[in-house]
């Protein structure tokens, strides 16, 4: 057999740093090193492996790659077509843009002073707030916005929402607005509501009736340290009444999910707070972090789960996220965040606002493209990111990238790899992750260091 | 082995490039795969399928290492993506009346308004007009009144409003159809100003003519409201001339040639968005067409649409020989080998051949794969949900598409709208009168086939020989495709640039 072609489910990506395989079935992904890299190169130009560009002893990465159920050897150059989705953006039909997502800020008010509360520090703090509270320090006046809820949903829904995400502060404070919303949310079947919430400052009886409505859940942000028995004192008697609300949802087996706060935790505690919540709630938490300015230009940048102070992977768990991200920036793509004031986000974490729903409805600002530059906004346009192998491993967050040249190192920070040429011998900073392999051109196949 | 119920049959088909390299289409994942003899006995054995004694013997024959290599990328193509053999005893999931109405505003873009059933011409292959096709009515007087066109547009607003809320940039198609519809274009003048006025910026027009009408009056009425035109021009003049005639058999390219000189030289907004319809039959010569467009780039705007004359129930063909037949072929085959070297050597062939032989390929390019979402009211053939396209005509009927022959309505403006218990009872009769043996089909994401192509006398059927020449043309696609691309992979991207042009501007 004289050629050598990966199939079409596997994806070879080539940057500044090296060269990856996306096994995107898998998933997996396959970091090569430089003579691997080489190989695949000749093979995917659909060069002949006895024309004498190769080393016999470098061919050992396609047998590996074929007992990976990965490539195939061929006696002639062919042709592998692209199992991508329809070519939809080159035809660039009228579809509609896909809203899927509203993050709604209904107040900015709360009865905590969590250590890892963005309201508490001064104003250069950044927060990545993906599925917790988004309090702000803000002096804006939210009277005015406050009546425009009942028309901003419909809109929402007019544009094809079809999850509603209630944040705060703590939204129970504002129990009336809290209720509005819900009242006018329930006009609407098919729209799921998720409130995100200390889960205090009402009684549990009144927390368990919002049940009664359809649809809805809670997500319920505790503090990590909390679940290890590491914080203060003080917290305790909050970290107990949230563990009463806890106890109750699930003895009712009602839908709740926990966001376990992991600020200031120590490099692998995520596992610990995993399994004790686990054990005692029946629920895998997700996380959350913040990080500020000052954390970002000292190098000390971390991302959602860190582990080892490494850059998380953030490897796809569906084939169509793996072909979204391509094109788009799967993270943000059909979200859309309206804060107490009325101002249009892409993301809590982001900074850049797009416009107010106090000065015109959603509907006129779903006219203009500028979210929808940022929804398409993938790696492939981010540097420097666009320069990295690992770029479709990796989160799309787009707050960070903001940040990112706003401070001193900034990009470093952004991103540990940035400055690495080669991924291979950086190994070790690659964060651990089952899927990840690393492959060298004689067919020996490693797992990512832990 | 591979596990399979009984129900499970094979689904996919295999071809060979110009380069002699044979491949597989998978229909079940859309997948294409280097293939081969050795691959195909031994995909025959995973699934249980017996095996010829030849196939037995190759298979005795090859290294155990080879087997076994290409057995675990087979399995692993069935493990990942259900490849290979599909479950014919599928089921057609019956429409809920409601969720046809919610798909079919989701995904409805184009109103074509038939504003006349006249026509100052009498063309000979013209489906109203020649007398060739039974099923089709004939050409009439009847024109579309002010009242019924805006009550159709108000109508389709106000049906689109939750895709318009959706997407609030979407704009709407209205296409201009007739007949010769600027024989009424008293009509189109208060069509255009009623869009411009009610709903400014609403909708993208376009205008299909046989351009004998566009005098500088009705340019200046189409430049004034943004219309983009298709003129009917079926090649040069002796071509054009031979089928497209008035009621005196006098031909009508002269008139054609001068209005475009005029638009061109006083309208040249209006002429950018300017396109040819070319019609063919198997007596046209296609290479002096090809020839007459590729040479008058400057002076005709350029062919964006290139059909032969319908072929299904009609007596047109009749008088067509084999070797008319043959002669056809050879010429096709020509342009498409021409064709498939100017793409190989990385040029853009001229909109003739483009519209004639290269929309295979494009279609190939686009076409649906694994993971494009698949309609579930209309698991196979190419055909649309009814709705998703709309005619409506003179009297406010409102039918499939412009091109069924309207036993088939689906609705009317007065009575409500659409009808979504006619359309879900068409459905089942589709189902019922045309499935039959889709489910063993070995090419459903690729097939063609659609109501228009399947109208009886009050009763759907297949053509007949269809599936036959359906797979065969679909091989010879998928080969032309592969053979482009194995020879240059970008070869189609820039085809493609062209076709989301004409996406843009004709498809609204």
């Amino acid at each position: 057999m004289e050629y050598f072609r990966l199939h079409p489910d596997v994806f070879l990506t080539v940057g500044r740093n090296g060269s990856v395989l996306y096994d995107i079935m898998g998933p997996a992904i396959y970091v090569l090193d430089s003579e691997a890299e080489r190989v695949l190169r000749h093979c995917e130009s659909n060069a002949c492996l006895n024309d004498g560009a190769l080393l016999h002893s470098s061919l050992g990465v396609l047998d590996t790659l074929i007992d990976r159920g990965l490539g195939q050897y061929y006696s002639k150059p062919v042709y592998i077509d692209p199992m991508y989705f329809k070519h939809h953006d080159h035809l660039e039909p009228p579809a509609p843009p896909p809203y899927g997502k509203l993050s709604l800020v209904i107040t900015d008010a709360c009865e905590h002073e969590c250590e890892f509360c963005p309201y508490l520090f001064e104003h250069d703090l950044s927060w990545f707030a993906c599925s917790s509270c988004v309090r702000s320090k803000s002096i804006k006046d939210d009277a005015d916005y406050q009546c425009q809820v009942e028309s901003l949903l419909a809109d929402a829904y007019g544009l094809g929402v079809t999850w509603l995400h209630i944040r705060g502060g703590n939204p129970f404070l504002d129990w009336e607005r809290l209720q509005e919303v819900l009242t006018c949310a329930a006009k609407y079947v098919v729209l799921r509501v998720c409130i995100t919430t200390p889960g205090t400052g009402r009684p549990i009886k009144d927390i368990i009736s919002l049940y009664e409505r359809d649809g809805v859940c809670l997500n319920v942000t505790v503090s990590g340290a909390a679940f290890l028995e590491a914080q203060k004192e003080e917290d305790r008697s909050l970290f107990e009444a949230q563990c009463e609300l806890l106890g109750s949802l699930s003895e009712r087996k009602l839908d709740f999910s926990i966001t376990a706060n992991i600020v200031g935790c120590e490099a692998g505690a995520s596992e610990v707070i995993s399994k004790v919540i686990s054990e005692r709630f029946g629920k895998t938490p997700y996380f959350a972090q913040f990080i500020r300015r000052s954390d970002f230009s000292l190098g000390d940048c971390r991302f959602h789960v860190v582990k080892n102070g490494k850059r998380a992977l953030d490897i796809w768990t569906q084939p169509t996220i793996f072909y979204h991200r391509l094109i788009n920036n799967y993270c943000l793509y059909g979200g859309i965040e309206v804060d107490n004031y009325g101002d249009i986000k892409a993301c809590a974490g982001c900074s850049q606002c797009y416009g107010s729903v106090r000065e015109k409805s959603l509907l006129e600002f779903a006219k203009h493209n500028e979210l929808h530059d940022t929804w398409k906004r993938s790696k492939a346009v981010v540097s420097p990111c666009n320069e990295c192998a690992l770029r479709l491993a990796c989160s799309d967050c787009h707050a960070a990238e903001q940040m990112a040249p706003d401070v001193p190192g900034g990009a470093t920070c952004y991103c540990p790899l940035a400055s690495m040429d080669n991924l291979y011998d950086c190994a070790s900073l690659l964060d651990y992750h089952p899927s990840v392999f690393f492959c060298s051109a004689d067919g020996s196949v490693m797992p990512c260091p832990k | 082995m591979l596990s399979l119920s009984a129900m499970m049959t094979p689904a996919y088909l295999r071809f060979t490039s110009d380069l002699g390299n044979e491949y597989l289409y998978d229909d079940c994942s859309s997948a294409i795969l280097p293939w081969g003899d050795d691959y195909d006995a031994i995909l025959k054995q995973a699934l249980g399928f017996p095996l010829t004694q030849s196939e037995g013997k190759l298979i005795s024959s090859l290294p155990s290492g080879l087997i076994e290599s290409k057995r675990s990328h087979i399995e692993a193509q069935r493990k990942r993506f259900c490849a290979f053999v599909r479950d014919s005893g599928s089921s057609f999931v019956s429409p809920p009346p409601e969720d046809l109405e919610r798909l079919i505003w989701a995904n409805n873009s184009v109103l074509v308004m038939n504003v006349t059933e006249s026509c100052n011409l009498r063309c000979k292959y013209c489906v109203y007009a020649s007398g060739t096709y039974s099923y089709h009515r004939g050409l009439t007087e009847r024109r579309m009144t002010p009242d019924v066109a805006k009550e159709a547009i108000d109508w389709y607003v106000k049906s689109s409003a939750p895709q318009m809320t959706r997407n609030p940039a979407k704009r709407l198609g209205l296409s201009l159809y007739g007949g010769e519809p600027l024989l009424n274009v008293e009509l189109i003048k208060v069509v255009l100003e009623y869009c411009d006025d009610k709903y400014p910026g609403v909708f993208i027009a376009v205008l299909t003519t046989n351009g004998t009408l566009l005098t500088p009056d009705n340019a200046a009425l189409l430049s004034k409201h943004d219309v983009a035109v298709g003129v009917s021009l079926d090649g040069p003049e002796e071509e054009h001339d031979r089928l497209r005639v008035d009621e005196s058999g006098r031909g009508s390219f002269k008139k054609i040639i001068s209005n475009l000189a005029y638009i061109k030289a006083e309208y040249p907004e209006l002429w950018k968005k300017m396109r040819t319809i070319c019609v063919h039959d198997v007596k046209t010569n296609l290479r002096k067409v090809a020839s007459f467009f590729e040479d008058n780039r400057e002076s005709i705007p350029n062919a964006s649409f290139v059909n032969r004359v319908v072929p299904a129930n009609t007596t047109y063909y009749d008088a067509t020989s084999e070797d008319d037949y043959a002669a056809y072929r050879a010429q096709v085959d020509d342009l498409r080998q021409k064709c498939k070297s100017v793409l190989i050597s990385g040029e853009q062939p001229d909109g003739y051949l483009l519209g004639l032989v290269c929309s295979p390929f494009v279609a190939m390019y686009i076409r649906s794969r694994l993971m494009d979402h698949r309609n579930p009211y209309m698991t196979y053939t190419g055909a649309c949900i009814p709705g998703f396209r709309l005619a409506v005509e003179v009297d406010g009927a409102l039918n499939i598409c412009e091109r069924v022959n309207g036993t088939y309505t689906i609705g009317h403006i007065r009575e409500g709208g659409l009808n979504y218990e006619t359309i879900k009872r068409l459905l089942e009769q589709y189902r019922d009168q045309i499935y039959g043996n889709c489910s063993g089909c070995l090419i459903t994401r690729l097939c063609t086939l659609c109501f228009a192509g399947c109208e009886g006398n009050g009763c759907l059927k297949r053509p007949e020989a269809f599936c036959e020449s359906e797979v065969a043309s679909a091989r010879n696609r998928l080969s032309d495709y592969v053979s482009i691309l194995e020879q240059n992979k970008s070869a189609l991207e820039l085809t493609l640039a062209v076709g989301s042009e004409l996406n843009r501007i004709f498809q609204a």
